[in-house]
């Protein structure tokens, strides 16, 4: 007798019985194999293991995260930081010495200023390694969610505190003024005004990005609006915006926007455009309570 | 599974295995005794394979009728093959990035809008019609993209990587071997150019705008289009010198040179270097940045600190797709229409 069948069927013989019964258990066996034998009730053995993984999530040690935050997560610790700091302080004074021609002297004085720098921000970042050594914390109490909150804001002021983005802020940008002669501070300066326009410009670009797209902005509206927010930037510490926004959030420009003369920037736009431009304008204007707060316009 | 029993470690989880072993080696012996069924002249089991091109192979028992046997009906549900699966896969990928491109066709019709502002009714509707097949034609162009396979970055040694030959040995469409001819060349070089699909929608509205009202009128838009498209790549160069500026403290004549120097031969992927910048040992890798046209413009100490980039095109070569992606991500997020405009849709 020939059977023809699919392959989703199965036709044995009465004979054959038992040996459905063997494959059936050999089957069964197979399915079952992979799962533990943990008694009367498995759950147990789960909820140890859901309990593992839980409480590994649960608690952080904050060494390694000192290292992975400062210290790229391999080992460099502070060296890194210092080695860091001073490569960028370098780099700094070799801008300055190429728009105003440094002599050895004033060069002398801006390298010392930078190895007092770097000095510094290694101290403050030991001090804060020290204060955090081999602790752990576990989210699971309020004790150690504290000391994660207070060991994050800790660690932002720490790195505000050392970082290089801001010239007017570290050693060597504080004495620039006083080491430069008047011919080499008015090229610095002509220089500083350039980063500060350029970096005016990013942020346009970021807003501006936006704003084309949701308005149908042709090309002549944008270079008039851009021609507009560049005649008077308002007095934005960039550095310390970037830091707090990234270089490309679009609620910078829009703040600008909004205090520029309403009826020149009208002009502009059509009526239809004019009624989300304001709208865009609007939510420009509720950020400057956030700016005035963080201290973003430099005094 | 097995994972947890490790866990546990009480010695259950061997014992589990154990019993799993010798309860497989049980099955192996049925499945033995069942093929040896067939020997014994009870039963013979005939199985069509309905689905295959070739015909089965007759093993009929001494007691089979010599009268052929009745047609097979036709199976009920046929699997898909691989072709027919991927298909399925990509369409599922292009149902997802269609609303991204809705928006994208709103900012495009919004600019259309603003340029000719007294279509007639049946024009905009063509549009937007033939905007909306851009749309899905723009999600299923990304998604294939997105579905072909990455290549496998190339060893330092600069050979072109064994995974790469092997897999062009059995005709998987990997990257064309360098320098193997000048048509492999100009094939790799149009594989490294990444599919736009909002650049499918766009060109879908403009089409079907000239259609409307005609060449001379309708360019207009295809200028905007192509000044904004000059103005985006000015933003992303400006930005991402910015950025190098903030690393490597750049003076304003360097920052001006850099910007002529990365725009004068575009590249799509440089967008990668603001999107996927890594830090590697203390280093600061920019993939994408065109670092022999930036490193004629620094000092030898700025170039000690920014590296020759090797690591940054070795992660360019393999990761074509996020390259893809983010440039796609990048302009979708820009697009704030959520309402239809009423003007267009209704």
């Amino acid at each position: 007798m020939v059977v023809r069948m699919r392959p989703s069927m199965t036709v044995i013989s009465p004979a054959g019985a038992w040996r459905t019964a063997l494959v059936v258990v050999a089957l069964l066996g197979a399915l079952l194999a992979d799962r533990p034998l943990l008694g009367s009730d498995d759950t147990i053995g789960v909820e140890n293991d859901s309990q593992q993984q839980q409480n590994q999530f649960q608690t952080i040690a904050l060494d390694q995260q000192i290292q992975q935050m400062l210290g790229d997560g391999n080992g460099g610790g502070v060296e890194m930081v210092r080695t860091r700091a001073m490569t960028h302080l370098e780099l700094e004074i070799d801008s300055l010495d190429e728009a105003c021609g440094l002599s050895d002297a004033q060069r002398d004085k801006l390298n010392l200023a930078a190895r007092l720098e770097a000095a510094e921000s290694m101290q403050l970042f030991e001090a804060f390694q020290r204060r955090y050594a081999g602790r752990t914390v576990n989210f699971q109490t309020r004790e150690g969610q504290q000391t994660w909150q207070r060991f994050h804001r800790e660690l932002n002021e720490l790195q505000w505190a050392t970082s290089r983005s801001g010239r007017s802020r570290h050693l060597p940008g504080r004495v620039v003024g006083r080491v430069l002669d008047d011919r080499q501070r008015d090229a610095w300066k002509a220089e500083a005004d350039l980063r500060t326009a350029s970096q005016w410009r990013r942020f346009l670009d970021g807003g501006l990005s936006h704003l084309e797209c949701s308005v149908g902005m042709t090309d002549r509206q944008h270079e008039a609006i851009v021609a507009l927010l560049m005649e008077d930037p308002p007095r934005i510490d960039m550095a310390k915006a970037r830091e707090s926004f990234g270089d490309h959030n679009p609620f910078l420009c829009w703040y600008a926007m909004s205090r520029l003369d309403q009826d020149r920037l009208e002009a502009i736009f059509d009526a239809r455009q004019w009624e989300k431009v304001s709208t865009i304008v609007r939510q420009g204007e509720q950020w400057e309570p956030q700016i005035n707060t963080m201290k973003l316009i430099e005094e | 599974m097995r994972s947890h029993s490790r866990a546990v470690g009480d010695g259950r989880g061997d014992a589990a295995a154990a019993a799993g072993v010798w309860l497989r080696f049980l099955g192996l012996v049925a499945a033995i005794a069942v093929g040896s069924g067939r020997a014994d002249g009870q039963v013979a089991i005939e199985v069509d394979i309905v689905e295959a091109e070739a015909a089965p192979v007759e093993t009929a028992a001494p007691d089979a009728p010599e009268d052929p046997p009745p047609a097979v009906p036709a199976a009920e549900e046929v699997p898909l093959t691989p072709e027919a699966m991927a298909r399925q896969q990509i369409e599922q990928m292009a149902a997802q990035y269609e609303p991204m491109l809705m928006r994208v066709l709103q900012d495009e019709l919004e600019l259309v809008r603003t340029l000719h502002g007294d279509l007639p009714v049946e024009a905009r509707r063509a549009i937007v019609a033939a905007g909306e097949k851009g749309v899905k034609e723009g999600a299923i162009a990304f998604s294939e993209a997105m579905s072909t396979p990455q290549p496998v970055p190339a060893p330092q040694g600069g050979d072109d990587g064994f995974l790469n030959a092997v897999g062009r040995a059995f005709g998987f469409p990997m990257p064309e071997e360098p320098g193997r001819s000048a048509e492999g060349a100009k094939k790799a070089e149009a594989k490294k150019k990444p599919v736009d699909p909002c650049h499918l929608v766009s060109d879908a509205v403009a089409a079907s705008l000239i259609e409307q009202i005609g060449e001379a009128s309708g360019k207009d838009f295809l200028d905007e289009l192509s000044k904004r498209e000059q103005r985006r790549r000015a933003a992303t160069v400006r930005r991402l010198v910015g950025i190098l500026d903030d690393d490597l403290s750049l003076s304003a004549k360097q920052r001006e040179s850099i910007e002529a120097a990365i725009a004068e031969k575009w590249d799509e992927g440089v967008a990668m270097a603001l999107d996927h910048q890594m830090e590697i040992n203390g280093r600061k890798i920019y993939p994408g940045l065109p670092y022999k046209r930036v490193l004629p413009h620094l000092t030898p100490a700025q170039q000690s600190k920014l590296g020759d980039g090797k690591q940054s095109r070795e992660i360019m070569r393999s990761n074509r797709q996020g390259m893809l992606q983010s440039q796609f991500f990048r302009r979708a997020n820009l697009s704030q229409q959520t309402e239809r405009d009423p003007w267009w849709f209704e």
